[in-house]
């Protein structure tokens, strides 16, 4: 069962670099959410009540359904146009998604390999996760977009922390969430800012400043 | 063995019925009464009875096309395996032979439709080669990881040794199903990928290629449209027919699951525009992305013997 | 004391936020200030009065080092507290403002205390990346549009980087597993038992996570911009404290290298990187057009000197500290001054800058002083410094290594002296040659840094030298 979420949580990832909306964008991200959730529900036991109402907390509520909820209003608030405007055309970035996709099966292979005690599958598939949320920010014009990327790199980075066995002290894992959270909350309010100060939502207006 | 034969020869006559239920489908979706099952059979008939008008500026390619169309189509069908009873024609490697004899009839449609100069037909022509190209490469991919998992490498016995039991390979069969599916629009030319009924040349695919053609030729052509999408279909249904059933219930199950993929065929035509021209590439190389995962799975996985899922947490 | 340090801060400066009052605003800053140096003093001589709560204590702790960097950065926050009354009146800026201000500057404070003072390389983390989210409001403080757009560059290049570093803490996590415990104490003792593969590959994640927040080329790229574009104390703020607090993370990080003795690998990525920053610094450095941005590259540059020192090992270490100390105060020292240049001239330009010293002569000769601290001329520790780290590199057997680094930090004294000259003598543009006194609060913390430097440089105090040797010694 794990195993089907996880392809699909990959699969997600060839759908944003398909898409060619920015509502496609949230709505995968939503969709992440929910996996992570299922999958931490299918897969994890013996964990303390407290983390575990922790973990629900962060994936389905947080990166499930508030964050998108909130990035859906910023986007319709703004009235920002649909297109997410790459600079490599989308049939290249799935070509490049699928490159990414061996490289993460690789990568979960000789994990498997190296026997470090990671599960293989979520290794591969946060790789993947990882390499291609950087890959979206360097191909993306749009700015509300870079934010929409950071989301699925942390996404990757909290799978990555689920393939490792160890677990984090509680105080840390707050932290991490806190950081997100206030992260995502400071990037929208500057986009909104540069939203009224700038004409376009391109990285490109933001030019004022170079040597 | 009687019953092998008797089943081939009812899939040679059901392509229609297929088309047809796409159309039910659709109209019922639409609230339509729609016309009847069997339409496309009266369509076929009455475009046999007609007369052709071939141009001048063509050469023998433009006549001898639809022919080699239905007679290649037909052979591929001999190809596909039925569950236990296995293919009319098997050997080691047949899937190759499979997907070239589509190669052909796609590559000899293709010549047909540039012998007739016509700009729309060549916009067409190009159309479908980039297609093709991304299919076929993904169709290679999908039987080279099935030879992989089963280490046989003929069809008949590939799908007699897949079987339902384990956990890779109902996520394995997942993937390929969707890519198979991928390709059955593809082969069919239908919605998101193309649309049968549009009446605008420039953003046909298949349909413009076939625009010069009337009567028997239009019929054929019609003919092994059809049948194309239902030998994909088939492949679908081998995929997904468990084998510890008897055999009328699997024979029973294959007939439902070709149904079942034509109405979800009919309601995604219902449901979904066609995509934009310059989309549809990245559209269908999710088949090759989605059968390149099935590949990792099975080369990094399941021939390593890693497990999945390490213990821990 | 530890709880005192990271607690009171916080609730002043929410505090301030709500009663809005421009006293009580000074009595917050003021008092986190002097909160500050007591703790300094009191870990220095080694009261033991500061038994804390438990479970704190497991989680921070002052050692040698993390006092040394707490010391640095308590003097920096003072002096740029006392600066900041002139900012405030020189800004005419309102209560509210105020207040928001100073909240701000107190929780960036206390995040960068966080992460000097973390035992846990997951909870370090937790707060460098605190110290961009809480430092993001500051540099957009002056609400321009060209903030704005430097804003964004810090925080998002920032949190893309930070991201990477805490994948970085899950590979290694990944390669300690038989340890099970991210505390640096327990990585240092079993640091042997390290998979040395999932070491190098974490530390290479870490050490992009982390060199994107230090500044260092070549993913330097939001740091020109932050420095020129936050209010000149923020910018003494960020240069002076920040950049050292993400330094330490590293250097943290760094230490397990040497403890499980393959510290080849690390010490050529801060070689590398080191070099690569002075590069980057001398090309941009004859170019630059704005005065703010030279001495935020200046500060590159500098890191780039602790980079390559620290890849020197043991030899490089002592100079190191002093460096960083040294650094520290004389850039605070001149972002604050630059901070009267732009009052007095409303421009960032160099070429609207001239005549300084005829302008206002004490800041134009804080501003020639602070520049001779930062090349390094004699009397300023910045030349013991560099003469170590000469010296380190004559004596590891790296020795051709010195004329590249001779050159290039030739070609960034050239840039930056024959910019500070050209702005500080000649006549001043539009004859506006009346002699101006700003308020005491303008010269004051320069004057008080300088003069500590040359303390350290002329006469190194005993206790001062033993605070550098303990915190050299962490590297053992």
């Amino acid at each position: 069962m794990s195993d089907i979420l996880i392809i699909l949580l990959g699969t997600t990832i060839l759908y944003i670099f398909a898409a060619s909306r920015i509502e496609a964008y949230v709505k995968a991200l939503a969709l992440q959410g929910t996996i992570l959730f299922l999958l931490i529900v299918v897969d994890i036991k013996d964990i303390s009540w407290i983390n575990f109402a922790f973990l629900i907390l962060e994936t389905l509520i947080i990166k499930g359904i508030i964050i998108p909820y909130f990035l859906l209003s910023v986007i319709r608030k703004n009235e920002i146009g649909r297109e997410v405007e790459p600079y490599i055309s989308q049939f290249y970035s799935v070509l490049i998604a699928s490159l990414i996709f061996m490289f993460g099966f690789v990568a979960a292979f000789w994990s498997a390999k190296t026997n470090a005690g990671i599960k293989p599958l979520y290794f591969g598939v946060s790789i993947i996760l990882i390499i291609a949320s950087l890959f979206l920010i360097i191909n993306r014009k749009r700015i509300i977009t870079h934010i929409l990327c950071y989301m699925i790199l942390e996404n990757g980075i909290f799978l990555l922390s689920l393939s490792v066995a160890n677990e984090m002290p509680i105080l840390v894992n707050v932290g991490v969430l806190l950081d997100l959270f206030v992260g995502i909350y400071l990037f929208v309010i500057f986009f909104n800012k540069i939203q009224e100060m700038y004409d376009g939502n391109h990285i490109d207006t933001l030019t004022e400043l170079k040597d | 063995m009687m019953l092998k034969y008797i089943i081939i020869a009812l899939v040679i006559i059901s392509p229609f019925f297929f088309t047809g239920l796409i159309n039910k489908v659709k109209a019922i979706w639409a609230g339509r009464k729609g016309s009847p099952v069997l339409q496309p059979y009266f369509d076929f008939v009455r475009l046999i009875q007609k007369g052709e008008v071939i141009s001048k500026t063509t050469s023998f390619i433009f006549q001898i096309s639809p022919s080699i169309n239905i007679a290649s189509s037909l052979f591929a069908l001999m190809l596909i395996p039925l569950p236990f009873l296995g293919s009319v024609i098997s050997f080691k490697g047949d899937f190759i032979l499979f997907s070239y004899t589509l190669a052909f009839s796609k590559f000899l449609m293709i010549l047909a439709a540039l012998d007739t100069g016509s700009s729309f037909e060549g916009i067409g022509a190009s159309r479908e080669v980039t297609y093709s190209t991304i299919v076929e490469t993904a169709f290679f991919i999908i039987m080279g990881s099935l030879a992989l998992l089963t280490n046989q490498i003929s069809f008949s016995s590939i799908f007699a040794l897949l079987n339902m039991s384990t956990g890779y390979t109902i996520l394995i069969k997942i993937l390929l199903v969707i890519s198979l599916f991928i390709m059955v629009l593809v082969e069919g030319s239908r919605i998101p990928i193309d649309d049968p009924n549009t009446h605008l040349e420039l953003t046909m695919i298949h349909e413009v290629m076939i625009l010069d053609y009337s009567g028997t030729d239009l019929a054929f052509i019609l003919y092994s449209t059809a049948l194309k999408m239902v030998i994909v279909s088939m492949l679908i249904a081998n995929l997904l027919v468990p084998l510890y059933l008897t055999v009328p219930i699997s024979l029973i199950l294959f007939a439902f699951i070709l149904i079942l993929i034509f109405m979800i065929i009919g309601l995604i035509e219902s449901l979904i525009a066609r995509l934009r021209i310059s989309h549809v590439p990245q559209f269908i190389f999710f088949m090759t992305a989605f059968s390149l995962i099935a590949f990792a799975i099975i080369a990094f996985f399941l021939r390593a013997g890693v497990q999945f899922s390490g213990k821990g947490l | 004391m530890i709880t005192l340090v990271l607690f009171v801060p916080i609730i002043l400066g929410i505090f301030s936020l709500i009663i809005k009052k421009s006293y009580f605003n000074r009595i917050s800053l003021f008092g986190s200030v002097v909160l500050y140096i007591l703790v300094a003093i009191a870990v220095w001589s080694n009261f033991e009065w500061y038994i804390l709560p438990d479970w704190l204590m497991v989680y921070f702790q002052f050692d040698n080092i993390g006092l040394y960097f707490f010391s640095v950065m308590t003097i920096v926050f003072a002096s740029v507290s006392v600066y900041s009354l002139f900012y405030f009146e020189a800004h005419l800026l309102t209560a509210k403002q105020e207040s928001i201000y100073i909240a701000e500057i107190l929780f960036f404070i206390v995040a960068m205390t966080g992460v000097i003072l973390s035992t846990h390389l997951a909870l370090l983390w937790v707060f460098i990346e605190a110290t961009t989210l809480t430092s993001a409001l500051l540099i957009y403080f002056e609400k321009k549009k060209s903030s704005l757009e430097a804003t964004w560059k810090y925080v998002y290049i920032c949190s893309v980087g930070i991201a990477l570093a805490f994948v970085g803490i899950i590979l290694l996590s990944i390669g300690s597993r038989n340890i099970n415990s991210l505390f640096f104490n327990d990585l240092y003792k079993n640091a042997k038992e390290i998979n040395p593969f999932w070491l190098k590959i974490s530390f290479a994640f870490i050490f992009v996570g982390f060199g994107t927040k230090i500044g260092i080329a070549p993913i330097h790229a939001w740091l020109p911009d932050a420095h020129s574009e936050a209010p000149s104390p923020v910018s003494a703020l960020l240069s002076g404290a920040l950049l050292n607090s993400a330094l330490l993370g590293l250097l943290r990080i760094h230490e397990i290298f040497i403890k499980a003795n393959s510290e080849v690998f690390s010490n050529s990525l801060f070689l590398l990187t080191g070099f690569l920053s002075l590069v980057v610094t001398s090309v941009f450095m004859l170019r630059l057009k704005n005065y703010k941005r030279m001495l935020a590259y200046s500060s590159i540059e500098n890191m780039g000197i602790l980079f390559i020192g620290i890849s020197l090992g043991n030899l490089g270490f002592f100079a190191v500290m002093i460096h960083l100390f040294a650094h520290s105060l004389s850039k605070s020292s001149l972002f604050l001054t630059s901070g009267n240049i732009l009052h007095l001239n409303k421009s960032k330009k160099i070429e609207d800058v001239k005549g300084l010293l005829k302008r206002d002569p004490r800041t134009g000769w804080l501003w020639i002083v602070s520049m001779l601290a930062i090349i390094g001329l004699p009397p300023f520790p910045i030349f013991l410094s560099k003469f170590l780290i000469i010296r380190a590199f004559w004596l590891s057997g790296t020795g051709w290594l010195i004329i590249p680094f001779f050159l290039l930090l030739i070609i960034i004294t050239f840039g930056m002296s024959s910019a500070v000259f050209k702005m500080s003598f000649g006549e001043p543009l539009n004859g506006e040659s009346e002699n101006i006194k700003l308020n005491l609060a303008a010269y004051s913390p320069q004057i008080v840094l300088l003069l500590l430097l040359l303390v350290v440089g002329i006469d190194m105090p005993q206790q001062v030298l033993t605070l550098i040797n303990n915190a050299a010694s962490f590297f053992h």
